[in-house]
């Protein structure tokens, strides 16, 4: 089913799109690792004493930061924009261009070639995370050591990753059942955006919580992460759904005629 | 056994498009030539071969192996030329030959090579910086360099200027010699004519002939135009039992179907007349093609 030869060359033609997801996440952490710091927490803290809503959030600790600003924003809008371009570059947009054809003129069948890009797409995903994490850690070890609480980092890291990795078991679903790259797009790109929006308008308005059932956003739990208990199921769901999505698109793209 | 084998293929798309029926076989060292106007339903065809489409009814086979079952046995014995060729993106000319040659695990590149050099063909540039005879060229090569026994060739002059064409066509004629079997599709006459044992008409999805190209070239009558130097001769010599198909009384001449019986017949006519000029026309299988096509439109009205 895999196969390693077209495994390097999705490496090669994708490895810009990584690289600057990678670089992205890495420099972030780095700097939240470096910047707060307990005495800039601190002077944060007293100088939003009087003001209704905090902006950043809860920084009552780091890893709390860590988990509301990194987790909850950076790392879940630059996973979704990756989890969506390179879902739909690995099949979608290689069927809508034509150059799937000249893939599946060598001697691979279709499930070899959408197997390997699935394994492309999840490995390069935890790439991108474990880097996250040993940058995370070296950071806060080298500025301030001790402040991190590198158990609970890792639970949130790997959490984030299966969250990144369930919507692109999406977004890969739709970029295999699709022939045009507009529909693929369409369908994995937009379910993402709802996730994304449904879960900040959940957090905004009492009202809304209702979003909260509608999106897989929330079942990234960073509270009981920190915390420590009842986080697991959420995890294990995640990680079905990545896997239950991607076998889906496998089965519709070997069964499904191709316009090439 | 023959190296493909279409039964009864048929995919109907709805609304009078798609394939209807289409069975052929083509044998070993055998090269096949398919013609037929755009949309007529050769790529559709040439996609079932490639497994990229399941077909309604019917089957295709190649060297044995179902072509919608077996896609990956048969390309390790297919080099396929498709008619508008994309290449993946951000890669130069040499690194796909190089990946060409990995995926079907070629170690000596000695073939894609010569094959560069017999077409002129500096891979090294990008491909988005490619012109289309570029590209066309650089197909050829990941289509020929494993040396396969069946070659899927649609339209695969497009794009490349007289000279190469002539290299092209001396390349289908070696493999000939080697053995392979080679499908080509074509809306040019020209291109199928020269090198082609069979040619095979398709019109709106249908098969509407089979023939052989030498068939075709020696029918039994010829095509003469004849040019006179006065009117009345001109006018005169439709009064005879020929099948007159044009006459231009501007010019004073006709063209004229001789059927061979009647060739003594239209000399000793002419020697009565002033006759200025005379040209066999040749025929060729647009001809041919065209007479069918005619046909085909007649039976719809």
């Amino acid at each position: 089913m895999f196969n390693s030869r077209l495994f390097a060359h999705l490496a090669k033609t994708n490895f810009k799109t990584l690289f600057i997801t990678a670089a992205a996440l890495s420099v972030l952490i780095g700097i939240i690792m470096s910047v707060f710091t307990p005495e800039t927490m601190t002077d944060i803290a007293q100088a939003n004493e009087n003001s209704p809503v905090n902006p950043l959030g809860d920084i009552s600790t780091l890893i709390a930061f860590v988990a509301n600003q990194y987790f909850g924003n950076f790392a879940l809008i630059f996973g979704m924009i990756y989890a969506v371009i390179v879902g739909n570059k690995l099949v979608a947009s290689q069927v809508d261009k034509g150059s799937m054809a000249y893939h599946l003129s060598t001697p691979i069948t279709r499930t070899q070639y959408t197997f390997t890009s699935f394994l492309y797409i999840t490995s390069s995903l935890a790439a991108i995370f474990a880097l996250v994490f040993l940058v995370g850690v070296g950071v806060a070890e080298l500025i301030q050591p001790g402040e991190l609480p590198v158990g609970t980092f890792f639970i949130l890291t790997l959490g984030s990753l299966l969250l990144n990795l369930a919507i692109s078991g999406i977004t890969f679903f739709a970029s295999c059942l699709f022939n045009r790259s507009s529909q693929s797009l369409a369908l994995g790109g937009g379910l993402t955006i709802f996730f994304f929006a449904a879960n900040m308008l959940a957090g905004m308005n009492d009202s809304l919580e209702i979003l909260e059932n509608a999106t897989i956003v929330t079942l990234f739990d960073s509270a009981a992460m920190i915390s420590g208990e009842g986080y697991a199921i959420q995890l294990f769901i995640l990680a079905g759904l990545a896997m239950v999505m991607s076998l889906l698109g496998i089965t519709a793209f070997n069964k499904k005629d191709l316009p090439l | 056994m023959a190296a493909i084998d279409i039964q009864h293929l048929t995919k109907d798309y709805g609304n009078g498009k798609g394939i209807f029926d289409i069975t052929l076989q083509i044998e070993k060292g055998q090269v096949y030539g398919f013609l037929g106007p755009n949309g007529a339903g050769k790529t559709t065809t040439i996609r079932h071969l490639l497994g990229f489409i399941k077909p309604q009814i019917g089957q295709s086979t190649i060297l044995n192996l179902d072509c919608w079952e077996e896609p990956k046995k048969i390309q390790q014995q297919l080099g396929y030329l498709p008619a508008e060729i994309v290449f993946p993106e951000n890669m130069t000319g040499t690194q796909i030959i190089q990946h060409t040659a990995k995926m079907r695990g070629i170690h000596d590149k000695a073939a894609a090579k010569q094959l560069a050099e017999r077409f002129d063909l500096d891979p090294s540039a990008q491909i988005k910086r490619m012109s289309k005879g570029m590209k066309q060229k650089l197909g050829i090569v990941c289509a020929f360099m494993h040396d396969p026994q069946i070659l899927i060739l649609d339209e695969p002059t497009t794009g490349l200027d007289p000279l190469m064409q002539s290299v092209f066509v001396e390349l289908i004629h070696e493999e000939k010699r080697k053995g392979k079997s080679i499908l080509m599709s074509s809306h040019l006459f020209e291109e199928v004519e020269g090198t082609c044992d069979s040619i095979a008409m398709i019109k709106q999805g249908r098969l509407i002939s089979v023939t052989d190209a030498q068939s075709v070239k020696q029918l039994d009558k010829t095509t003469f135009r004849i040019h006179f130097q006065n009117l009345l001769d001109f006018q005169s010599i439709q009064q005879e039992n020929f099948l007159i198909r044009e006459a231009h009384p501007e010019t004073m001449h006709i063209v004229v179907d001789i059927e061979n019986l009647q060739l003594n017949a239209l000399l000793r006519a002419l020697a009565d007349r002033e006759v200025a000029s005379i040209h066999e026309i040749k025929h060729s299988l647009e001809d041919s093609f065209m007479n069918f096509y005619h046909k085909g439109v007649d039976y719809h009205v």
